[in-house]
């Protein structure tokens, strides 16, 4: 069986964990389920994070493509390693950790591969993107070129800051919830954090003096 | 630009050693406490305060590229779990010596090295096989006329010749020797071969008139080796007599 990402939108808003607490039966009770052989189960956490996971995939790799086929290849990978998810961690932490080893691991092979990149191709992005009805041409294109210049920095930046950055912005996630996904100190994440926006706002600004 | 890099670095450093409270205070998850005193360090420190200023740019940018990537979906609240199609094909098909040389660049020195002995080893066996079957004995199937009497090979040791015509025919076995002696062309090659011989025998078998008494022909004609057909007898076709020894 295989999902897809669908519209990235799951049921479940995952604006903040307070609405996800919200969530009748937890995470890891669906789990227990699916291993107990309800075949619903799985199908239903996919629902419940596929739009977080494809965020940060689509944070990590940059390609609404790319995204997608991670996001797909997550869900495989994980479903496959069900039976090895002992509860230690949580079921989105768990879930996050493949994700990123799968952005982690398509990159690798991209590169490998010689593809292009985030870094030497300007994805249609803005052509998905409708801008507001008053905002004048001369605006969008400034807007547009701010959003290309942020996503090559942000493809710029260590993976081990890249990740998270993503996880921080695209998904929200708490600082605890990041450590706790890619198992580290908090204090660590903060740091990372730190250096993430420190580069970033150097690569933006020095982007911006070069196009001045 | 290495020159430009530098400058930026510079013009952006800060020294202060409570930088790094700012991330959580810019995050909003600092205790109450924590972020009260922190917003009494920046009114303080200039470095702090136009940091603060700058990361909240960049993550507008951020957040920016967010709502133009993500914004779309985050309308769309659709709770079910799509089930890939079928007919779904990826954009970007891999050939398959893309697939090839990803494979070799990814895989470990033990994996490529047993591929290629796997790999000798698989061409080896097709070359033996290959040579196996070229070197197999063709078995010759003789085509017959539809009146003619047909030349079979049977499994026993020896061929057995049917010269058999319409009403039956006798049989002449032919040892095994005799035909491997005629080995190396094909036997319908030898056919054709001896088919000249043959019909100049022929001629002395057959009466230049059939409807001559057959008798006069067996008495000159005792030194051959197969019986001299009778007036009513159909002849045997060229080909049969072909098959016959020499």
């Amino acid at each position: 069986m295989r999902w897809c990402a669908g519209e990235y939108g799951s049921g479940l808003a995952p604006r903040g964990r307070h609405e996800r607490m919200e969530t009748v039966t937890s995470d890891e009770q669906v789990v227990e389920r699916a291993l107990s052989g309800d075949a619903e189960a799985f199908g239903e956490i996919v629902s419940r994070w596929q739009r977080r996971i494809f965020a940060l995939a689509y944070g990590m790799l940059g390609r609404e493509e790319d995204a997608r086929d991670a996001t797909q290849e997550t869900f495989l990978a994980a479903f496959r390693s069900l039976r090895s998810f002992r509860g230690d961690a949580k079921v989105s932490s768990w879930l996050h950790r493949i994700a990123v080893n799968q952005c982690i691991t398509r990159q690798r092979r991209a590169k490998v591969r010689g593809e292009t990149t985030l870094e030497d191709e300007t994805e249609a992005d803005g052509a998905s993107y409708s801008a507001p009805a008053h905002e004048s041409p001369a605006r969008v294109a400034e807007n547009q070129e701010r959003t290309d210049s942020v996503r090559r920095a942000v493809r710029a930046l260590p993976p081990e800051l890249r990740q998270v950055v993503v996880m921080k912005e695209f998904e929200e996630l708490t600082f605890q919830e990041i450590a706790e996904a890619l198992d580290l100190p908090l204090s660590t994440v903060k740091s990372r954090l730190y250096t993430a926006l420190r580069q970033l706002q150097m690569r933006l600004k020095h982007m911006a003096s070069e196009i001045a | 630009m290495k020159e430009s890099w530098d400058k930026t670095m510079r013009e952006i450093t800060n020294s202060c050693s409570r930088s790094e409270d700012l991330v959580p205070y810019l995050y909003n998850e600092a205790t109450r406490a924590e972020a009260l005193d922190f917003e009494n360090h920046l009114q303080a420190c200039p470095g702090c305060r136009a940091e603060a200023k700058a990361f909240g740019m960049v993550r507008e940018s951020i957040g920016e590229w967010r709502r133009q990537a993500l914004g779309a979906s985050d309308v769309a609240e659709s709770a079910t779990v799509v089930p890939m199609r079928s007919d779904d094909k990826s954009p970007r098909r891999r050939s398959a010596l893309v697939a090839i040389r990803e494979f070799v660049t990814l895989s470990p020195g033990w994996m490529r090295a047993a591929t290629a002995v796997i790999a000798l080893i698989f061409c080896g066996l097709a070359i033996i096989a290959v040579a196996y079957f070229v070197e197999q004995p063709h078995i010759v199937v003789v085509e017959k006329p539809e009146t003619a009497p047909a030349v079979a090979t049977e499994p026993s040791n020896d061929t057995v010749l049917q010269s058999k015509g319409v009403d039956g025919g006798d049989r002449k076995t032919i040892p095994e020797s005799v035909i491997a002696s005629e080995q190396p062309a094909t036997q319908k090659t030898a056919n054709r071969r001896a088919l000249p011989r043959l019909a100049e025998r022929h001629k002395q078998i057959v009466p230049q008139k059939v409807s001559e008494p057959a008798t006069e022909l067996s008495a000159t004609n005792d030194y051959l080796p197969f019986t001299v057909p009778t007036a009513e007898d159909k002849l045997p076709s060229l080909v049969d007599l072909a098959d016959e020894p020499n």
